[in-house]
């Protein structure tokens, strides 16, 4: 598998402000990584620094398996921020200005348009659009030359549902049929882990964690709560009966890497143990909940 | 790099504010020579012998020799390419099209380049453009003029030069502001500036042979239109104008290259 994007220590400082803390990160072809991290967590200056839009204050990055800057930035398409284009131009004219600068072919701009719900708005100029249009805009120009890699900053910002649907159809159309790699960051994160295939999370400047979807699913399943007299004491006596069980205590709360049908025989070994048992039931761990507990 | 200069010249003449500029240029032009007329004629009907009219409207400057001589010396073309350079060079920012330039691999020096190269484009069209309307439109009034000689077309070339020289000016002050409305304000007011504080240093220096308004653009455009007005022409100037307006090109581009370098877009 050929590595898509390497940072090595990546580090961005504005003046006494540490944007981007040394991270280092991989992602290979074909993946969809999902980038999460609050807001001014160091997202946007990763993505541009990757991009050679902001200069790295140290570190390194490697694309394509060390293809020249020059020439893995043809083969980048991106959506930084907010969608750059010419206002006073049609959402057309924009397409075709930056297919004929990338070297693409302009024939395939109404397609594009199509592609990103524009089709009816060709005609129409940009300083008109609202911002889900303009949006849709930055995309179908960052798709322009089908791009090996694509770096979308918070692709469905201002999208409604019927919009935020068909960019993630499209994101996974891209992957699936042309192998396109993303990274993209979003803050709707239950969005994202529709399509992420990977993902990283981002804590002031710092590369906390990565993780891949079948990671976070099994992190993000149900569990066993129980609400206890002695949690110490129940800990014990679980572990003692089941010592496969993974158990965290929360206060009074036991949660248990179980499932429901355990929560009879638990009863019983509790009641047996002289521990009181206030309640039983499962915690469902969204995966919403997951990353807004890592992200700060 | 064909590319991006296909690219700039693409959104320079698809830019309706360029057209805008070009009939601004015409416009300032005809103004100015019937302002120049009427004022002839408002002398002459207080003059009671008003057969020398058209000798007057010769001496006074109306005619298309004249106008071609001193197109870019009245100051419109220059004050106009201060604002459309600004305008032109900062759009690719406040549309933040320049992400979707850099992003995709070309190189900053080679778009400083490009837009250098567009720019200077643009200042020869629009001073090809108020040479040619002041030429027709004076010609009308008082004729062709006199005194037609290589030395015209000398003339004509150093006109361009230090055209040139001021748009490499605005278009360095346009990539180091980014902002249109601080572009505008820095290219019509930095010139102004400039030429004060070498005034003021030039009085400290108080020498007879150096003085160094002599190496500033401001200064020699008003040597060339008192030159041209008095028909006096300095030898040394020939050499010395040409030159310093090449240098300013030179530097500005490649202060530019090297700000641009190193600079997050």
């Amino acid at each position: 598998m050929s590595m898509i994007l390497e940072t090595f220590g990546l580090t961005k400082r504005f003046g006494a402000t540490l944007a981007v803390d040394s991270v280092s990160m991989r992602i290979e072809q074909g993946e969809i990584y999902g980038f999460i991290g609050k807001n001014g967590a160091g997202k946007t200056t990763l993505m541009r620094t990757v991009l050679g839009l902001a200069l790295p204050s140290s570190g390194t990055y490697r694309l394509f398996d060390g293809l020249n800057a020059r020439e893995a930035g043809r083969q980048i398409g991106s959506l930084v921020e907010t969608p750059g284009f010419f206002k006073n131009c049609t959402a057309m004219e924009n397409l075709e200005r930056f297919s004929r600068l990338y070297g693409a072919d302009t024939d395939e701009v109404p397609g594009i348009l199509e592609m990103v719900g524009l089709g009816s708005a060709g005609s129409k100029k940009v300083r008109q659009f609202s911002l889900g249009m303009q949006q849709r805009l930055g995309i179908g120009i960052a798709v322009i030359g089908h791009p090996a890699f694509m770096i979308l900053d918070e692709p469905v910002n201002g999208l409604d549902p019927a919009g935020i649907l068909e960019i993630r159809n499209l994101i996974l159309e891209l992957n699936r049929k042309e192998g396109t790699t993303f990274l993209i960051s979003s803050h709707l994160v239950d969005e994202l882990s529709k399509i992420a295939t990977r993902y990283g999370i981002i804590r002031n400047g710092r590369l906390v964690e990565e993780i891949t979807e079948s990671e976070l699913l099994y992190r993000c399943r149900g569990r066993l709560r129980l609400v206890v007299d002695d949690p110490y004491r129940a800990s014990a006596l679980i572990t003692g009966q089941y010592p496969a069980v993974g158990i965290e205590i929360r206060h009074h709360a036991l949660l248990l890497d179980a499932g429901p049908e355990l929560a009879p025989d638990l009863n019983r070994l509790l009641l047996a143990g002289n521990v009181s048992v206030s309640s039983i039931g499962t915690e469902d761990a969204s995966v919403e909940s997951y990353f807004v507990e890592r992200i700060g | 790099m064909e590319r991006l200069i296909g690219f700039e010249f693409r959104k320079l003449f698809r830019r309706p504010a360029f057209y805008v500029c070009m009939g601004i240029t015409v416009l300032l032009t005809l103004l100015a020579a019937l302002t120049s007329y009427f004022f002839l004629v408002f002398i002459m009907d207080i003059i009671p012998d008003s057969e020398f009219m058209g000798d007057a409207l010769i001496e006074a400057g109306i005619n298309g020799r004249a106008y071609l001589m001193n197109a870019v010396s009245n100051g419109n073309v220059i004050t106009i390419l201060a604002v459309f350079i600004a305008l032109f060079i900062c759009e690719d920012y406040t549309d933040g099209a320049a992400k979707n330039v850099i992003g995709r691999g070309f190189g900053r020096v080679e778009w400083v380049l490009a837009r250098y190269i567009t720019a200077f484009v643009a200042a020869l069209i629009l001073t090809a453009v108020a040479m040619l309307s002041g030429f027709a439109i004076a010609t009308i009034i008082g004729g062709p003029g006199e005194g037609w000689n290589i030395g015209t077309v000398g003339l004509i070339g150093l006109q361009v030069l230090l055209i040139l020289g001021y748009t490499a000016m605005f278009t360095f002050f346009s990539l180091l502001v980014r902002k249109a409305g601080g572009a505008i304000a820095l290219n019509l007011f930095v010139p102004a500036v400039i030429t004060a504080a070498l005034t003021l240093a030039d009085t400290f220096i108080d020498s007879e042979t150096f003085m160094l308004q002599d190496f500033w653009l401001g200064s020699i455009e008003g040597n060339y239109s008192l030159m041209v007005l008095t028909g006096d022409f300095e030898q040394e100037f020939f050499v010395t104008a040409p030159i310093t307006a090449v240098v300013y090109l030179g530097l500005f581009v490649a202060l530019s290259c090297l700000i641009e370098h190193r600079r997050d877009v």
